[in-house]
Order: structure tokens, then sequence, then C-alpha cells
């Protein structure tokens, strides 16, 4: 029997060095590919019941993974892209302050407003500088109607985007349940599957940079995938993530909140919230940060029009009344100390103040833009040119503190220019505070990758010497076969 | 008798040799055939009845023997429909006619029909497998048996009868009001925590069941919550509540504020009957209340949606699975092991299948790897028991020992023509 076992053994030897050469030449042409782990050829050797041994048997291609690193590779994925969102939207946001040497901002021009009122009051009958009083004003009208509809641009923007990382989302569980399919099957019927793990990993890295998850792996290598606030996204089947976009945003509008498997997950009312991936970034900017953001430029408004809102001077109980700056509830003036939302969209300049839409002048120096035919908000009845004491008012008005709504995360009780400034510093310092986590986070993410790929990679060098040494065996069982041809050889020659 | 008796035995001699030398060229040509065990010829002596001073030369005579029991080499192949034995038993085959007989050459294919046949054209028996129940064995018969079909289950599909959850529920989650409560099932219903399982009906139609948790009460001791049990189907438009109809099933369960767990006196289970499929219980008992997110720690459901044969694939067991195109495995078949006593003694026929004669004794049937029985080895074929290099030297042996035998009977000859020469 030796022979034909040493030869059988021989055989069985050349097969396996084979299997482990295509192994290696498929390590190699993976070496580049991002997800591609390292597979290698398990090997048993075979003895039967009476102790003959029958050579290698090939039992499969298995492959290198790090489940640790790999669960921390999706967690601090997920981490990084909803910093990700949140800092690009901050970006845009921040583009509406500008400059502060191009003095762009509504805190820049509300500084403006001031030197062009002291200017003003320096020479109440001057009407040029009146007219620089009034396009500083229209400026900064300007300037906070702009930045309103860059505040809601971001947040339709946001809420686009929510709607594309959804569709996204909904076709990475397609392909994950066709991925998972394979491997299921694979695993049952002992295919080499190794190919469609690999492919099945970076679906749920690419899943993880839309909403944060977490997985469960079942028999057969069968994988659960929950969102990191513990909804299911797949299980046997992908479940809907659905999603209804907003068109237009106002400042009253809220969008639509993200629903997994029927649960909100990200929005106002979400109930099992994720707190991880772009979805949840996104979310954020367009529910917290970005109507932060708009509210206190509403609150600015509402200081413009209180500062300059005009009293009843007949001694009268009439009520105050809107002045330079006006909105569409003129000519009453917005509730005091509360947030009225949308107003930094809605504030003007009164008509009646402005001589291109046939109002006059003059009557900044002296009252009664609100109504200039009414003699009880007339300030200067006789009309006297060097009148300064409306202009004193205005100025007073902007450096007196008065109460802000609270909700807005800045100091309720401040001065509007206070205000307006800190409100330039809160966007600043959440960007900044945004750029630097991010920095840290893509370290964090890039360490991580990097660990990974060490671990579960191609390593060139190693494969060549694997090679080598493939080479040898493959060589050594050829010449086994050789030696025992020439034996049986030998043998033939005598029988003849 | 004397020259004569040189030359019969001479003759004899010759006949043993040849008929050596006829084991050894049938073991050489069989030496790559799956399954085939060597004939070697034994010889015997033949002594005649001897008178005083003289001696009667009797004979030799050649007896076959079969190495039936001797271990073939397993050579390892891609086709999981090979087999090998390693060890005792022997595979049970049926020719066309149904006659069972007993082979180890297993290298199986299907036919046009889906039975699996082997290289001479024999079809495997086995035992059929219902709905997972194992398969009874007539111990001393080959009764029972039918010929493997493999491609008979095409589609199949399997109702979900038992399903394991368990999850953490959090313990910071807020009370739900018991109008708000998911089995209220009202339009502001609201929960703590959801999630669902895809378990299968009857016909294979997959369902969707959405599992509410809601956190009824918490005292210092422990803390109730509700698990309600909808088919997400009947949700909704968009998702949600209220669902069409009725939750399939609440329960309560009671976890303890000491150790986080169920108490002694919770439910661990809740009952379920799924829309036209099965009625089983789902297993909570691992569920815990815990200051952590929810998190399904355990999720598993079984059944299958109909699905077509993809693959078939044995085991060690000799347990013919089905492989459904979803990934399901079903056992469908058993095939068992034969032995017999004394394996030498089987008769050899065409085709590598053997007879059980008297002198075999009688067969015995079990399932490989017990009482004795070999290991089926997937994936391999028992090659033939034939050395190349003892054959050749047996072929040598023989040889010369024709030539020997022939020179005994030219001696006889020789002699006898000088006998014969005596005479002119």
């Amino acid at each position: 029997m030796s022979l034909s076992v040493a030869l059988q053994v021989a055989q069985s030897a050349l097969a396996a060095r084979q299997t482990e050469t295509s192994t290696v030449s498929r390590n190699i042409a993976g070496a580049q590919d991002a997800g591609y782990s390292r597979k290698s050829v398990l090997l048993s050797t075979v003895i039967s019941e009476s102790g003959q041994t029958s050579g290698l048997q090939v039992e499969g291609i298995g492959r290198v993974t790090d489940d640790a690193l790999y669960a921390s590779l999706l967690q601090s994925t997920a981490v990084g892209t909803s910093q990700e969102a949140i800092l690009e939207g901050l970006e845009v946001l921040a583009e509406t302050i500008g400059d502060t040497e191009l003095e762009m901002s509504p805190s820049a021009l509300l500084g403006d407003l001031k030197t062009a009122l002291q200017n003003a009051a320096a020479d109440p009958n001057d009407t040029i500088l009146a007219q620089d009083l009034l396009s500083t004003a229209s400026d900064l009208v300007t300037s906070l109607n702009e930045s309103s509809e860059a505040v809601q641009d971001v947040r339709a923007d946001a809420d686009a985007d929510i709607a594309d990382s959804v569709d996204s989302i909904n076709e990475l569980l397609g392909q994950l349940e066709d991925l998972n399919t394979i491997i299921v099957r694979g695993n049952q019927s002992g295919n080499d599957i190794t190919d469609a793990l690999d492919s099945r990993d970076q679906v749920l890295l690419a899943l993880s940079e839309e909403i944060g998850i977490t997985t469960l792996t079942r028999t057969d290598g069968d994988v659960v995938v929950y969102t990191d606030g513990g909804v299911t996204l797949f299980e046997t089947t992908a479940r809907e993530v659905s999603f209804e976009p907003t068109n237009t945003f106002f400042a009253t509008t809220t969008g639509n909140s993200v629903y997994v498997d029927g649960v909100p997950v990200a929005g106002v009312d979400a109930i099992m919230p994720t707190t991880s991936g772009r979805l949840y970034g996104l979310t954020e900017l367009r529910d917290e940060i970005a109507p932060t953001y708009q509210s206190q430029l509403d609150e600015i408004a509402r200081g413009l029009i209180e500062s300059f809102a005009e009293a009843d001077q007949s001694g009268g109980a009439g009520s105050d009344q809107a002045g330079l700056f006006t909105w569409s509830g003129a000519p009453a003036v917005p509730a005091t100390s509360t947030l009225s939302s949308g107003l930094a969209a809605d504030i003007q300049i009164n008509a009646n103040a402005d001589p291109d839409q046939g109002g006059n002048l003059d009557l900044l120096r002296d009252g009664g833009i609100s109504d200039p035919l009414d003699p009880d908000y007339d300030y200067n009845p006789t009309d006297l040119a060097g009148y300064t004491g409306r202009y004193q008012d205005f100025l007073d008005a902007l450096d007196e503190p008065r109460v802000f709504d609270a909700g807005v995360e800045l100091d309720p009780t401040d001065t509007l220019t206070g205000f307006a400034s800190s409100s330039v510093g809160w966007l600043e310092s959440n960007r900044q505070s945004a750029t630097s986590d991010l920095e840290v986070q893509s370290v964090i993410v890039s360490r991580t990758a990097e660990s990974l790929a060490n671990t579960t990679g191609v390593n060139i060098d190693e494969e060549m010497t694997l090679l080598l040494d493939i080479e040898r065996a493959y060589a050594a069982a050829a010449k086994l076969i050789s030696a025992v041809d020439n034996m049986l050889d030998d043998l033939l020659a005598s029988a003849s | 008798m004397g020259l004569y008796g040189v030359m019969r035995t001479g003759v004899s001699g010759m006949n043993a040799q040849s008929s050596k030398l006829g084991t050894v060229a049938d073991n050489i040509a069989n030496s790559n055939t799956t399954g085939y065990k060597k004939a070697e010829s034994e010889f015997s002596s033949m002594v005649l009845a001897q008178s005083s001073g003289s001696y009667n030369s009797g004979g030799v005579q050649a007896h076959t023997v079969y190495s039936i029991s001797d271990q073939g080499s397993m050579s390892f192949t891609t086709s999981k429909l090979d087999l090998g034995i390693d060890g005792n038993g022997f595979f049970v085959v049926a020719d066309g006619d149904g006659t069972p007989v007993l082979t180890r050459a297993g290298s199986f294919v299907p036919d046009g029909e889906g039975y699996l046949l082997n290289t001479a054209g024999y079809y495997l028996q086995g035992y059929p497998i219902a709905d997972g129940a194992t398969p009874t064995t007539i111990a001393n018969g080959l009764g029972g048996l039918e010929s493997v079909n493999i491609s008979q289950n095409q589609l199949d599909a399997t109702a979900t009868d038992s399903a394991k959850l368990w999850t953490n529920v959090p313990e910071s989650a807020t009370i739900v009001a018991p109008a708000d409560l998911p089995s209220a099932n009202v339009a502001t219903s609201t929960y703590s925590a959801k999630t669902s399982v895809v378990v299968y009906d009857n016909l294979g139609n997959e369902l969707t069941l959405d599992v509410y948790y809601s956190k009824t009460t918490e005292t210092a001791a422990d803390s109730e919550w509700e698990v309600a049990i909808f088919n997400s189907e009947d949700a909704a438009a968009g998702g949600g509540f209220p669902y069409g109809s009725a939750a399939l099933s609440t329960q309560t369960l009671t976890f303890d504020m000491t150790t986080g767990e169920l108490t002694g006196a919770s439910p661990t289970d809740i009952n379920i009957t799924v829309p036209n499929g099965g009625t089983f219980d789902i297993d909570l008992s691992g569920s815990t209340y815990l200051a952590a997110d929810f998190t399904v720690t355990e999720v598993e459901a079984n059944g299958n949606a109909p699905s077509a044969v993809d693959s078939v694939e044995f085991d060690d067991d000799g347990v013919l699975y089905a492989i459904y195109a979803n990934g399901d495995r079903r056992a469908i078949y058993q095939i068992p092991l034969a032995d017999v006593a004394s394996p030498d003694k089987l008769t050899p026929l065409s085709g590598n299948i053997y007879q059980v004669s008297t002198e075999s004794g009688d067969v015995r049937v079990g399932f490989p790897g017990e009482g004795g029985l070999g290991d089926l080895a997937v994936g391999a074929l028992e090659g033939s028991n034939v050395d190349l290099a003892s054959e050749l030297t047996s072929m040598i042996e023989s040889q010369r020992s024709y030539t020997a035998n022939s020179k005994v009977f030219k001696a006889g000859s020789d002699l006898l023509e000088e006998l014969v020469n005596l005479v002119r």
C-alpha cells in the first residue's frame, strides 16, 4: 500500500499548495482594496480510523477579522459623519456673519447704525446725514432678511440631504439583504463566502456613515442591524426607512421626522432617537442649531423694532407703535421679552420715513414715522431744525439693557448691541468646537481604520515570503512523486 | 502412479499460479477503481494417501479470498455528493429492480429524475425524514429504505413555531399612562421602545411582528413593563398607531429592581398566534432592566418563506440536507450503513457491489458512527485498496513459480520419455 499512499499524499499536498497559491494571488490582487481582508487556506490532515494517513484536505478559505476594532470603526465613523454634517451647516451659517472687515453681519451693521445716529445727532438738520442713517438702517434690515433666508436655506438643504441619506440607507439595506442571504446560504452549504463577508462589512461601514448602528450576529453568519437607539434596521429582511421631505422652510416650519420600522428616530418627536451618523448631524442642524440661530436673529429684529418704537407723546395712554423699523404686525410692536418667530425675515424699513417710497426723511428727527398724520406720536411738534431728542432716544435705546427670550441660548438680559455680538460669538464658538471635534474624530477614525487594516489587511512582503514557502513545498511534493515513479519504474523493469 | 503423479502435481501448480496471476491482473486493472477491494489467491495443499516406500505427490488448490474489510485510502474531491466510509460498513444501494446490495463505491450523482446513483448505476438507499423526525431503522434488515431523491422538495414553506427575543429595556424610560399604552391601540398610544421580528405564516408569507415595550409602573421593589405585539401589516398609514386590529398578544413583565432581571413570579414568555400561522411562545426569559439604552441581545425565529432547493449536502451522520435558496437547511434523508459479521465472505459482483451470502452472516443496519460502524467522509472517495508495488512483486513471484512448475512437468515428461525409450 505504501507507494500508492505516498503518491496520494503527495498529490493532496500539490492540491493544497495550488489552493494556497490562488489565495496568495487573491491577496495580492486585493492588497490595495480598502475593504479587503487577508484570506488564508484552512487545511487539515486526514487520518482514517485505522490510523492510515490520506494527506491534506482543504477545509475552506478563512479570513482575518477583528470584531472589536471593526465595531469601534463603525461607531467612530458614525460620530465623525454627524460632526461633519453639523460643521458643514455651521460654515454656511458663518457666512452670514462674513468677514468682520466687510461688516456685513447684523452685529457690524448695528455698529454702523450707531455711528450714523451719532453723526445725525450732531447735525440734526443735515438731510445727507439723515439719508445716510436711513440707508444704514435699510442695510441692516436687508442683512437680517438675508441672514434669515440663509438660515432657512441651510435647513432646507439639510432636509434635502436627509432625504438623500434616507434613500442611500434604503439602498444599502437592500444590498445588505442580498449579501446576507449569500452569506447565510454559503455558510450552510460550505461555499467560500469570504468576499461576501468583506462586501457586507463595507456596506455596514457605509451604513454607519449615514446612521449610527450596532450589529448582532446570529447562527450561520446572519447579521441583525439596529440603530444606535435600538430600532431594528435589518433582521432577516430590511426594515423600511421613511422620510417626507419639506420643500420650503420658514422660521415656523418644523421638518418631518425620519422613521425606521415605524419608529421616529430623528427629528423633534423622536421616541428612540439615534445619536450619531450623518442623519443625526443633519437633523441636529435642521431642528436645533439653525432654528436657534434663527431665533437669535428674530430677537435682534425684535430688539430693533422695540428700540425704535414710538411712544404716545400726548400724555394719553396710546400704545407704543413701530417706528423706523416695522413689521407685518405694525403699527403695534411685537410682544415684549418673548420670541416672535420669523421676525428677522419680516422686518422692514417704514415707508413713511423713506423718500423713495414717498416718505419724509424729517420724520427720523421728529418722530411720528408710524403715522405722520397722528400728532400724538410727533416728538417735535414745532419742527425745530436742531431737535436731537429723538436721535438721543435711539442711541440710548441701543445701549439700554433689555430682556430677550430665555430660550435662544444667549444671556437674556443684555443690550441690543451686546446681544447681537454674543450671537456672533455663539455661532463662532459652535463652529470652532465642531471643527476641533471633527479634527479629533477624524484622527480617531483614521487611526482605527489603520489599525484594522494592519490587522486584517494584506502585507505584500508577507505574501511574497509565503509564496516562496509554497513554491518550495510544491517542489518537494513534485519531487516525491517523481521518486515514487522511479521506484515503480524499477519494479516494472524487474517484472519484464 | 509415480511419474504421472509428478506431472499432475506440476499441472495443479501451474493452474494455481495462473489463478493467482488472474487475481493480480484483476487487481492491477482495478487499482484505480473507487471502492474496489483486492482479490488474492491463497493456496492449500492436497495430500494423497501414501504407501510405504514411495511418495505419491498430491497437488495444490487455489482459493480466492477478498480483502473486503481492508480500508482503502481516501482521496478528496470537490463534489459534496462523493461519500467515503472511514471504518466498517457499506452503503446500501439497489439496482433498477430495487434489489438491495452493498457497496463501498460512493461517487454519487443525481440522475434525470433526481435519484442519486453511483458510477456502476446503483441507486443509493436511505430513510426518508419527514418533519425533522428521526427515522426508525430495522436493525437486521433492509426494509423501510427507498431510493434517495434530491429533487422532491422543490418548494417548501415552514411556519414559525418558536422564537426568542431577549432585550434590555431602559431603566430611564418614562412611565406610559394606562390610556396611552400600545394595548389601548389609539392614535395617541405611545411606548418606551419598539423592535420587530420577521416570522412566517403557514403559506410562508413573511410577517413582521411589531413588539412594543412600555413601562407601566416603577416601585422600589420592581418595575412592570407591558409587552404588546402587533401585526405590522395592520399599522396606520405611515406606520404606528392605531393599528387596524387589536394587539395579537400582550404580556406584563415584572423586573426586579435589585437584579435587573425578571422576578421569579414574572412570566418569561408571551404566547402568540400568528394570523394563519402557528401558535407558539416567544421566549423573553433573558430580558433585563438596566440603565442602558434599549438593546436587543438575542433575536431568533425559525421558519422560512417558500423556497426552492438550491443544493443538497450530507453531514458526517449520513443526514442529507436540502439547502434552500434562502439559506435554510432541512434534513430530507438519512442514509444508513450496513455491515455483516464477516465482510470478507461477501460475494462480490460486477459494479463493486457485494451480496450477502450465507457465509458472510446477516446484515446489520445502523447509522454512520454508531455501534462500530464507520464514519462518513463527505467529499471524499475511498480508493482501491490495491497496492501496485505488492501486486507487481507477487506477479513476478507467481511467474517464477509457474516456470518452476512447468519444469517439474517437463522433468516428469522427460523421465517418461526415457522409460518409453527403454522398450525399443
